[in-house]
């Protein structure tokens, strides 16, 4: 073997000991500085408990924030304005409240837009606070707390008391509490306003459809679509048969289920209707099934459909809002 | 008579290659670009030699270092890990994925999540995860090498390889392990923290690596790499096929073993940090024979610095060409790489037809 | 017989069943000394092909043993024995893009330290291999390049490169012309002369009658007959074995050895019988 060719043999060797001396050299990687006693209000630097446990530890208003999904949009775009927002996804235009709310969320059409939520894409916008919820890059939120980026990663939503621990947490974080207990009071009277209304509609069932053309699924309870019919005041029967999560269902199961309604989203926002409501009235096989053959399906705009943020209430009262129409127009 | 490459030359041609690739990937990104001294001295400061650049420039570079030494080390260890498959097989057509290695790799990480239920938010870095990396590379590991095996088992009879059976026994095997990956997936819909590991392991990414990520990658490229004195002439006798191999004093056993430990170990800790690419096994070491001929001592050290250098300059090219979209590098690599084994098969088809 | 002589290798009671439990080769004896050169005859599927794999021990016996220099032959190491025995295939590998010297250095592995490129020695033997192998002008052509007669010659160049005593042939003319087939034999007996042993297997029982020190004919996995050629090579000996399609004579030169072709009798007694 000729002496260079040995040498070549060694040059992984040395590259992983460079690495090896100095990850150890670096040693385990320090805690966070002392924590400073918890403050609900006012004050900065403040130190906010997180709701899945840990802590966050704000210096000052944060002035520039990178919001990196479009629930993250939608909740913080209630407490902030526009000039204190660094950046939002490129799809926050399709669904967040940015997408049907422009007298509202105006000022946000100038600012600055990513597509790709990558590490040093995100530094580019020189956030000092970046939001995302659980479902952004994990790798991406280490990188950029090991930058020193104050990440704060919001609860993952479920029921609707999560998007309200969200946004008071988001409140806490931004230095918006104000704003954050105005907002909540208001999610507070629309949900009341909803649950007040909701015995004319308490015994009609409804579940949700989704399909892409292979298959369906429906949203069992856990689930935002379940939060979004329980408080429009329907019942979800796909929870009430004991399914949990979003699951497969056929045909069949739906035929089983019976709904009075049948929810689906619609993902071509301002167009025609979704490709999920014509597929359920051009089924053949679903032309008994009673919500089909009475036109009973509800088409909730995509971005309410697949909210995970106060924008489930909306959702709601839309939702709430068609089945009265319905009942209007049964009555008559 | 084709002409060819001295390896030594060649050999420091690629380091240079590398050298400049690895510079230009430190150089620009959304962060802006820097000076050659910037990136120099940053690089140094990583190392702990030096003081770091100011934050907004020591930031960006160590950043976009351990993206490209992850980004080397997965293309040194699918290029080294095809090299191997193609000498282990005799044919040029193996390659990780091929073979279903790659696959198997995803499928024992699977299996593992499922079992120790989830990964950990922060893959490498959390220490609450602190033994669940290992745990699932290792399964990974596993399951590469499993697959290995039972390709060479049901692909080779009485020390002969029949590609075409060998190709429809990739097949079936990849069929077999992909429909177990969806159907892992199907049953644990449910578990966030499972669903997100498990996506992470089949699909990948090279953005935002760690310096654990670089350390596992090339700990993988430089065992596998330590099996080459030990099989690297070897799999030139294999040409003849094993019994002439063993004729001539080869133990073949022992070859065939660490050549398939070799090639799982390198394509399993690719898999392990940046998802199944596919490609880059079967292009590199393709390239590398038709430049320095077929003698394995010289073409799996080649083909592990060509992969390097490969590997990084497509991640270069997509951040050139696609900057700000979220198309990936395996993505990119399955669309060049579905055309070039047709072109091979095409290439190769008065050979293939008599197979 | 050359029970006297002493044996390089010695094949005692060996069996070998293929996997379906088939006999491939069923209780053989068979010795070989240094300057024998012992052909192997029989017809397909007679088990030759076994046999010699089971002398170059790439085949472990079911029962009995075979003994190199009155040593086990399965206690030695691949290396150890690959510098005893070489076993020349049929025909190269279908690699096209290696160099013939460099297909012939493959026989330089058994005597390569770990990690060791070819040292001066390693190519010197390279060199005089494909010298005696008539091969002095093929080193750097490609394997893809070289026709048959040429290909034979570097695996025999390979072998010579083992520098192995014992030198086990299959079938080495099979895919040559006359000329080459004589050339092959002149070869391997020149080889055998000068001291080393070979046991060729063939069809071709005229080149075996000329060549062969001694003969072994192998039925079904037994020796049917061995001994040397003139004893072997009769009528009554290969008539049960081959049939009639064949004519026998005897060569005008030399001490006059049988001369056995394959020649079809139309008229002949059994005609269309067995055809194995």
């Amino acid at each position: 073997m000729h002496p260079a060719t040995r040498f070549l043999f060694a040059l992984p060797a040395l590259l992983l000991v460079v690495l090896g001396v100095w990850l150890f050299a670096r040693g385990p990687q320090a805690p966070s500085g002392p924590l400073l006693p918890t403050v609900e209000s006012g004050a900065f630097p403040r130190v906010v408990e997180l709701p899945e446990g840990g802590s966050l530890r704000i210096e000052a208003p944060p002035q520039r924030v990178v919001l990196a999904n479009s629930s993250a949009v939608d909740m913080a775009s209630l407490l902030l304005p526009p000039a204190r927002v660094a950046a939002i996804p490129e799809q926050a235009f399709l669904f967040s409240r940015l997408a049907e709310d422009p007298a509202g969320t105006d000022g946000f059409r100038g600012v600055a837009t990513f597509d790709r939520f990558d590490a040093e894409t995100v530094l580019s916008f020189a956030p000092d606070l970046v939001v995302c919820d659980p479902w952004a890059a994990s790798d991406t939120v280490a990188r950029l707390r090991e930058l020193d980026v104050t990440v704060l990663t919001l609860p993952k939503v479920v029921a609707l008391a999560d998007v309200l621990e969200s946004i008071r947490v988001l409140g806490l974080v931004l230095g918006a509490d104000g704003a954050a207990e105005a907002a909540l009071a208001d999610l507070d009277g629309r949900i009341a306003r909803l649950r007040a209304s909701a015995s004319a509609r308490g015994r009609l069932r409804a579940v949700t459809y989704t399909t892409s053309g292979a298959g369906g699924w429906t949203a069992g309870a856990g689930t935002t679509n379940h939060e979004l019919i329980t408080l429009a005041g329907l019942e979800n029967a796909a929870a009430a048969a004991g399914r949990v999560d979003h699951v497969r269902t056929s045909f069949e199961e739906l035929y089983a289920l019976d709904p009075d309604f049948v929810l689906v989203g619609d993902y071509r926002s301002g167009m025609e209707e979704g490709a999920t409501k014509s597929f359920l009235q051009q089924a053949p096989q679903l032309a008994e099934l009673r919500a089909v053959r009475e036109g009973r399906i509800l088409t909730v705009p995509a971005r309410l459909f697949s909210a995970s943020s106060q924008e489930i209430v909306a959702g709601a009262e839309e939702l709430a809002a068609a089945v009265d129409l319905w009942l209007e127009e049964d009555g008559s | 008579m084709r002409r060819r490459l001295p390896p030594v030359p060649l050999a420091a041609l690629l380091l240079v290659l590398l050298a400049v690739l690895l510079f230009l990937s430190l150089r620009s990104g959304p962060l802006g670009t820097l000076g050659a001294m910037d990136v120099l001295r940053g690089v140094l400061a990583v190392a702990g030699l030096g003081e770091p650049l100011e934050p907004g420039l020591q930031g960006p570079v160590r950043l976009r270092l351990f993206d490209a030494l992850t980004a080397a080390g997965v293309g040194a260890a699918l290029a080294l890990s095809g090299g191997l498959l193609q000498g282990l097989f005799r044919n040029g057509l193996a390659s990780p994925s091929m073979i279903g290695v790659t696959a198997g790799a995803a499928l024992g990480a699977a299996v593992a999540i499922v079992l120790i239920g989830g990964y950990g938010p922060g893959l490498f870095v959390e220490q609450g995860a602190g033994f669940a990396p290992v745990v699932v590379t290792v399964a990974g590991f596993g399951g590469a090498l499993g697959v290995g095996f039972l390709v060479l088992a049901l692909g080779s009879s009485g020390g002969r390889v029949s590609v075409p059976t060998l190709l429809l026994v990739g097949i079936a095997v990849n069929t077999c392990v992909a429909g177990a990956i969806a159907a892992i997936q199907s049953l644990t819909l449910g578990d966030d923290h499972i669903v997100r590991a498990i996506m992470s392991w089949t699909f990948g990414t090279l953005d935002d690596r760690s310096p654990y990520h670089a350390l596992l990658v090339w700990s993988g490229v430089s065992v596998a790499f330590l099996m080459l004195p030990f099989v690297a002439v070897e799999l030139d006798l294999f040409a003849g096929g094993e019994h002439d191999a063993e004729a001539l004093g080869v133990r073949v056993g022992r070859v065939k073993l660490l050549t398939l430990l070799g090639a799982s170990l390198a394509a399993a800790s690719a898999v392990a940090v940046a998802g199944q690419i596919a490609f880059v096994g079967l292009i590199v070491p393709h390239l590398v024979r038709l430049l320095a001929g077929p003698a394995h001592r010289a073409l799996l050290p080649l083909s592990l610095l060509g992969g390097a250098a490969f590997l990084m300059a497509a991640d270069l090219l997509q951040g050139l060409l696609f900057a700000g979209t979220n198309l990936q590098p395996g993505v990119l690599m399955s669309l060049v790489g579905g055309p070039f084994f047709l072109a091979l098969l095409l290439r190769n088809r008065r050979a293939v037809t008599g197979w | 017989m050359v029970e006297a002589q002493h044996r390089l290798v010695q094949a005692r009671a060996l069996s070998f069943a293929y996997p379906d439990g088939t006999t491939a080769v069923g209780g053989v004896d068979l010795g070989v000394a240094a300057g024998e050169l012992v052909v192997l005859l029989g017809p397909n599927g007679s088990g030759k092909s076994t046999l010699l794999k089971l002398l170059g021990g790439l085949l472990a016996p079911d029962h009995g043993g075979v003994s190199l220099d009155g040593r086990p032959l399965s206690s030695f190491r691949p290396r150890e024995r690959a510098r005893r025995v070489a076993v020349v295939p049929q025909d190269v590998p279908p690699v096209r893009e290696i160099r013939a010297d460099a297909f012939v250095a493959g026989g330089r592995y058994a005597h390569l330290g770990f990690l060791r490129d070819l040292s001066a020695r390693d190519h010197e033997a390279v060199r005089s291999a494909l010298q005696d192998a008539d091969a002095g002008t093929l080193g750097e052509r490609l394997l893809a390049e070289l026709s048959g007669g040429q290909r034979q010659r570097v695996l025999l160049a390979r072998a010579l490169a083992q520098e192995a005593d014992l030198l086990l042939f299959d079938e080495p003319t099979a895919s040559l012309d006359p000329d080459h087939q004589v050339r092959a034999f002149a070869r391997i007996a020149g080889l055998v002369e000068r001291g080393r042993g070979a046991v060729v297997a063939t069809h071709d029982l005229t080149l075996a009658s000329q060549f062969a020190t001694r003969v072994a004919l192998l039925v079904a996995g037994r020796i049917a007959a061995a001994g040397a050629p003139a004893a072997v090579l009769r009528r009554e000996v290969l008539e049960p074995v081959y049939g009639p399609h064949l004519w026998y004579g005897a060569a005008e030169e030399g001490d006059g050895r049988p001369i056995v072709v394959p020649w079809h009798r139309p008229e002949g007694p059994g005609d269309g019988g067995s055809d194995g």
